[in-house]
């Protein structure tokens, strides 16, 4: 499995990169750097809010206690289908 | 005792296999008033005072039911006791169901509850103020325990039950707003006795491995009754000591359950739960826009920086290449003058002369002389036209 893009991580990096943009007097190499990651998080980010599906699952748990995954069949109105 | 009933007693079995004794045991007749008490009522409901209410350690309880001219010995055993809410404090009015018997050992009459209620929620009532004052004095309701839930989440845990309405909400609204959300459900009763227990479960295993980032632990809207598990201790404690934060959603909007108290947000539905849990797609999308305007003013900032930084450097460099022309040209004016003292001039003043031939090259050897040939002298302060006499490079 990919790893999962973690939205909020991303969004933590990027506020960083926001701050330490605008407080510190970086050298322009440096910002350069920075900016050059921040977009490319922000277009991560675009494109995890737009095209990620996210999984809904059930846990079932067998007697042993090992945990596994399940479909969940839920009638759900979501517009989607 | 009539014959009738006697004998219908003795059919039951009580008396033994077939034949009536001339001489009862104390063992006999204690089973037979017993049995003959519990056949010949039907469950009754008692309405009387508590009093001497007793739990003993394996979990039966005994208690005496009064009113203003009689009393009653009671016993409820671990069975019933177990679905008991509270004990109930001495002199609280009561509704007692179940049956009459009699302790054979002791052969001792008494009624055997199976159902103890006081008036309206009164015992669920009590066993909520006392559990809620437990909790409050090991802090548990502190709201300095109360956890921040994290405001992206990866992965979205829900214990709930699969048939209700509350899963279905919050997948809807998941879906809605951050369809990128991974959700698991961890299914569990959210009534009735197995309830507590199936909690309790689901969240352990919602904890353990820890996949979520927030829980979301509730059901849709039910009456006071439906939200009994809600304050279990069990549940509560669960719920209050999970290592993932969790949000409450009972789905009642006037009563606060006790895991309400316990969560770390309580939200009034699923669907609130829901929008608590994961951010709004709409708004994120701005915010990412505005993080992309704050990039690109930072970046112009910083480089205006460097450009003002630059300019600064150029105007120093530009006052040190100054200072360096004045410098080179008082070497250049000293080495003109060092040239210019090695030049011819200087050669004359100090009292030499030069011969020039007729077109003023310097000559410079007896070659360039001729007997009779003409040339001129140079000297510092004139020239002198002169003929050679005679030419020898005898010096």
């Amino acid at each position: 499995m990919a790893e999962k893009f973690r939205l909020g991580e991303a969004l933590n990096r990027l506020e960083e990169i926001v701050e330490s943009l605008e407080r510190e007097e970086l050298e322009l190499e440096d910002a350069l750097r920075l900016f050059d990651e921040g977009m490319e998080l922000i277009r991560a980010a675009e494109r995890e809010l737009i095209e990620s599906e996210g999984r809904i699952k059930q846990v079932l748990v067998d007697r042993r206690g090992r945990q596994r995954l399940a479909d969940v069949d839920l009638d759900t109105d979501d517009g989607e289908g | 005792m009539n014959d009738d009933l006697f004998f219908q007693a003795a059919n039951t079995g009580a008396l033994g296999r077939d034949r009536v004794p001339e001489v009862w045991s104390v063992s006999q007749v204690n089973g037979l008033a017993r049995r003959l008490l519990e056949g010949s009522l039907p469950l009754i409901r008692v309405a009387g005072e508590v009093s001497g209410f007793k739990r003993y350690a394996a979990g039966h309880c005994f208690f005496t039911l009064k009113d203003k001219k009689a009393q009653l010995s009671c016993v409820m055993w671990r069975e019933a006791a177990r679905s008991l809410p509270a004990e109930p404090p001495e002199g609280m009015a009561v509704h007692a169901f179940g049956y009459l018997s009699i302790y054979e050992r002791a052969g001792r009459f008494q009624f055997v509850v199976r159902e103890l209620s006081a008036k309206g929620e009164g015992l669920w009532r009590l066993a909520f103020e006392r559990l809620r004052a437990k909790l409050e004095g090991e802090g548990l309701l502190d709201p300095a325990r109360k956890r921040e839930v994290p405001s992206h989440p990866a992965c979205l845990g829900v214990i709930t039950s699969l048939e209700g309405a509350a899963i279905r909400d919050i997948v809807s609204i998941v879906r809605r707003r951050a369809p990128w959300t991974d959700v698991l459900v961890y299914p569990a009763r959210v009534q009735g006795d197995e309830a507590p227990g199936s909690l309790v479960d689901a969240l352990r295993h919602a904890t353990r491995p820890a996949r979520a980032e927030v829980l979301i632990v509730g059901r849709g809207g039910g009456s006071l009754e439906d939200l009994r598990a809600f304050n279990d201790e069990r549940v509560v404690r669960a719920i209050a000591t999970s290592p993932i934060p969790v949000i409450s959603a009972v789905g009642h909007e006037v009563d606060v359950t006790l895991a309400d108290l316990v969560a770390d947000v309580r939200a009034a539905t699923p669907s609130a739960a829901a929008e608590i849990a994961v951010p709004d797609r709409t708004r994120l999308r701005k915010d990412l826009a505005r993080a992309g305007e704050a990039l690109a003013a930072s970046l112009q900032a910083s480089a205006r920086r460097g450009r003002q930084r630059v300019e600064r450097l150029e105007d120093r460099l530009v006052e040190r290449l100054r200072g360096g022309i004045a410098r080179r040209r008082l070497m250049v004016e000293t080495l003109r003058r060092r040239l210019a003292a090695l030049g011819p001039m200087e050669v004359l003043q100090r009292g030499y002369s030069l011969a020039l031939d007729s077109e003023g090259k310097v000559l410079r050897g007896v070659s360039g002389f001729r007997p009779g040939s003409e040339f001129t002298l140079r000297l510092k302060d004139g020239r002198v036209r002169a003929r050679a006499e005679t030419v020898s490079d005898e010096a």
